[in-house]
């Protein structure tokens, strides 16, 4: 019971768990009066007093770190992302060129009607198509109908810029004393970029 | 002549002065021997306290009763001094209507008016709360206790509660725990069995318990639906198999006004539906990672909606007792609880229980705990959930006299 006046951080402490459960806990030990908001979950009710600045501060910490955690994971990711669509891309040039050589050698066998020369384009054939088929492999996610890899990564810079700078804001709103109301509204908007970071995390990791 | 109507009248007098008649001087505090016509209540509580005495305020006991309308307090405690005769005060004893006046339901009131003869100094007022506070023994007839259970005296700051049956002169074998309501006073609980599983009033304990064990539940009729939209509670169900079985499809993220959340509640027609959310005042409210509001119900229409549906519903809210206005409650937790915990304990209840006790049981914890009363049980398809807060001591500093010593005049 009670009201929901302070800035919600569960997206922010789930992701913090995920990525990075000893900062967490350093975090636990550090505020101890937003202890029951630092364990994943959410509280079914909330605390009159939760709004108040210095409770807000400390959540305001929390988001920072969740975020620099999910930026630090997200270059890793999509150092590893950019590495899936090298692959891909290199599969799907072999495939390409074996397509062009075994086109070439039908030709070339009906020229002279050989047929070991028609069995290796045959062969070739086939290893283009297991080439393309590799490829498109690569460069799906395994939830279906979630798009790309090509698209997650877009999605994934584009989060991990945002993430960079809302801690950016935040660092800067703490030092320089902003209000309660100011902290709150980052918070806030930290918290709902922790929700689509956890979801693009459990995307990627997964598949 | 003359001379024998005034023996006459001297020995009934005499013989009146040993006790109060409420008659002739309307008293609501007696230090004599009983109030007229009440020899019976004292016997009850004599049965309860015993005959020994006290002047020791840390030594006092009390006896409480309601009969007809009236609240009955009787003390071992003896006030210093003594009626105009001289002779040494008896016991103090107290009765009056609650309804008629509010300072009957007030256990610190009746204490200072037990201890002391007249309107006590500041410092008195704070030995006598003092005492309530660590020593003195209020024991608490079952007449005492309402329909829904609740004590119809206030027994905020008094610390040692026992519960007692007057008309059987015996003890209760519970130990009475005060918990905070949304309306007043403070009720009594007591442990069911395990850590965390409470029932309403306390006396009920044996019977409650029987009933839940003979409430059969089998775990494909209990649907689960969460209030909550939250990643870590979402990876908690994903991960609790069943759990994951018994959610409704609907909840969460989908409900967004009364039509989707109405049709939610119809989904669980005829079963047990186990429905986690957050509470702010008396409603349950989804909220967002943003904290945008995207939902919001009264508990009450929750639990209309439920009966409207034949669901018992089990409804785990933070603290509702502090929320619920009507004096039922039906089935309630008491503490603020973590909504991947929630789905954890109730998990676990669903592999590991048969019966509605055993759920219970399972599902509680320190961090969800729950009490239930009769009205749980009672009502078909009205079997309800509410999250309780222990009970915060507030201080009243209030001191009201009921009235003035009343003994008969020679």
């Amino acid at each position: 019971m009670g009201t929901s006046s302070g800035a919600p951080i569960n997206e922010a402490v789930s992701l913090l768990s995920l990525l990075d459960p000893p900062s967490l806990e350093a975090l636990r030990h550090e505020f101890p009066t937003i202890a029951d908001e630092l364990r994943v979950g959410r509280i079914g009710g909330g605390s009159d007093d939760a709004a108040m600045p210095s409770l807000e501060r400390a959540r305001a910490e929390v988001a920072i770190r969740a975020l620099r955690a999910a930026t630090s994971r997200a270059l890793v990711e999509l150092a590893k992302v950019q590495g899936r669509m090298r692959t891909a891309r290199r599969r799907r040039l072999w495939a390409q060129v074996l397509t062009l050589a075994c086109s070439s050698g039908v030709l070339a066998s009906l020229a002279a009607s050989e047929a070991r020369l028609a069995i290796a384009s045959s062969v070739l054939t086939l290893l283009a198509s297991i080439g393309n088929l590799l490829a498109d492999t690569g460069e799906k996610l395994l939830r279906p109908g979630q798009g790309d890899i090509y698209a997650a990564f877009e999605q994934a810079s584009n989060a991990s810029y945002r993430a960079t700078s809302l801690a950016d804001d935040i660092r800067l709103a703490l030092r320089h004393q902003a209000s309660g109301s100011e902290l709150q509204a980052l918070v806030t908007k930290a918290n709902v970029l922790a929700e689509e970071l956890n979801a693009w995390i459990t995307q990627i990791a997964g598949s | 002549m003359v001379r024998r109507f005034y023996k006459l009248i001297v020995a009934a007098a005499f013989a009146l002065q040993a006790i109060c008649a409420q008659v002739a001087y309307a008293a609501d505090v007696c230090r004599t021997s009983h109030f007229e016509g009440m020899l019976a209540h004292k016997n009850r509580a004599l049965s309860i306290l015993s005959k020994d005495t006290t002047q020791d305020v840390s030594e006092a006991k009390v006896y409480v009763e309601y009969r007809d309308g009236v609240l009955y307090y009787q003390s071992n405690f003896v006030s210093q001094g003594g009626d105009q005769f001289g002779r040494p005060f008896e016991p103090t004893k107290i009765k009056g209507s609650p309804t008629g006046n509010a300072v009957f339901a007030d256990a610190r009131i009746m204490f200072a008016n037990i201890v002391y003869p007249e309107p006590p100094s500041p410092q008195e007022r704070a030995v006598a709360n003092k005492a309530l506070a660590s020593s003195v023994q209020f024991h608490l007839d079952i007449s005492v206790f309402d329909e829904s259970g609740r004590p119809r005296v206030d027994l905020t700051g008094v610390k040692n509660v026992r519960i007692v049956d007057g008309s059987q002169s015996r003890a209760i074998d519970v130990q009475p725990e005060a918990l905070t309501t949304a309306k007043p006073p403070p009720s009594l609980i007591a442990k069911l069995r395990g850590c965390c599983l409470y029932g309403r009033p306390p006396h009920a304990s044996a019977t409650l318990l029987t009933a839940l064990a003979n409430e059969r539940l089998q775990p494909s009729d209990v649907k689960f639906a969460s209030l909550f939209i939250d990643s870590a509670t979402e990876a908690a169900v994903s991960r609790s198999q069943q759990v994951r079985s018994a959610r409704l499809a609907g909840d969460a993220r989908s409900v967004t006004d009364l039509a989707t959340f109405s049709k939610l509640m119809a989904s669980a027609k005829g079963s047990t539906l186990v429905l986690v959310g957050h509470v702010e005042g008396s409603q349950y409210v989804i909220r967002d990672s943003g904290n945008r509001e995207r939902f919001r119900i009264e508990i009450a229409e929750v639990r209309k909606l439920a009966r409207a549906n034949g669901v018992r519903l089990i409804d785990v809210g933070c603290e509702t007792t502090r929320a619920i206005t009507s004096a039922a409650l039906g089935f309630g937790v008491m503490t603020k609880y973590n909504s991947v915990d929630a789905v954890h304990s109730i998990n676990r209840a669903l592999v590991q229980s048969r019966n509605l006790q055993d759920f219970l049981v399972h599902m509680t914890s320190d961090g969800l705990k729950v009490v239930v009363e009769p009205s749980f049980l009672v009502q078909v398809g009205e079997k309800q959930a509410s999250i309780y807060s222990r009970m915060r001591v507030t201080a009243r500093d209030l001191w009201a006299k009921v009235a003035t010593v009343t003994v008969s005049n020679p």
